[in-house]
């Protein structure tokens, strides 16, 4: 399987409080969003080649980002069984354009699995059912993490 | 730490060497790293990675706004820090109320 065990580190250590009012948005070109690719590596993706550049120049910024995808509907309305943690609170999903970039809006995608909010137990042990990115919101403050992992 | 600060983590099993993961894997994926967080997966096909893009993406988002503020693409060859590592420290940075 491939790395997440860093995931478990999430769960350590006790500090409290939201973040404040969200910082202002820029994009985000550090040096450190770019990856650069293993030109060893025989098996890397067709998309992971599309994904990730060698710049000539480290210190020049460089998206290496996903060109945004043209999605122009919400691709996860909410409905009554997309409701593991909704929070009406958290108001409309805001629209479109949405893409993977910084600077872009995250697409609302529904899934299934386990909703673990407050991290006190593996979460096998909750309930599994349908959520969407619009139903983990939650209160609409704050930021959230979100990690695409491949089962290897 | 960062469900503690008030964040929120989501992760996705978008795929199973590119194809749909079943329930079986998410499970696995879950109980292996003993993972305390929200792990879910597409409910059919892989919407996630034609979205959001390839494993090891990690995104940092304004929930007010589901603007992506940080974005970090690990290595896919399991080089140096993953993802969720390299993002942490500065998702932490936000919640904390820094820029």
């Amino acid at each position: 399987m491939t790395r997440t065990p860093a995931l478990l580190a999430l769960s350590t250590a006790l500090l409290v409080g939201c973040g404040s009012d969200p910082p202002t948005i820029t994009l985000d070109a550090a040096p450190s969003d770019v990856s650069v690719a293993d030109a060893n590596d025989a098996t890397l993706e067709d998309r992971a080649l599309q994904d990730v550049l060698v710049p000539q120049d480290m210190t020049a910024p460089v998206d290496i980002a996903m060109t945004d995808v043209p999605v122009a509907v919400d691709l996860a309305p909410d409905t009554a069984a997309d409701v593991l943690l909704a929070d009406a609170s958290a108001g409309p999903y805001p629209p479109g354009p949405y893409g993977n970039r910084v600077g872009s809006v995250l697409a609302n995608l529904s899934w299934e699995g386990y909703v673990n909010p407050t991290g006190g137990a593996v979460s096998t042990t909750r309930t599994y059912g349908p959520t969407s990115l619009q139903a983990l919101r939650g209160s609409g403050r704050g930021y959230a993490l979100v990690h695409v992992a491949d089962f290897y | 730490m960062v469900l503690d600060a008030g964040g929120v983590i989501v992760e996705i099993l978008a795929g199973s060497a590119g194809a749909h993961p079943s329930r079986a894997e998410l499970d696995a994926w879950v109980n292996t790293y003993r993972l305390p967080v929200t792990t879910v997966r597409d409910v059919t096909g892989t919407p996630t990675l034609a979205t959001y893009g390839i494993r090891e993406s990690a995104f940092v988002v304004n929930l007010e706004t589901m603007v992506v503020e940080i974005k970090i693409n690990g290595s896919v060859a399991g080089i140096g820090d993953s993802a969720v590592l390299q993002i942490i420290p500065r998702m932490m940075t936000l919640l904390r109320g820094g820029m």
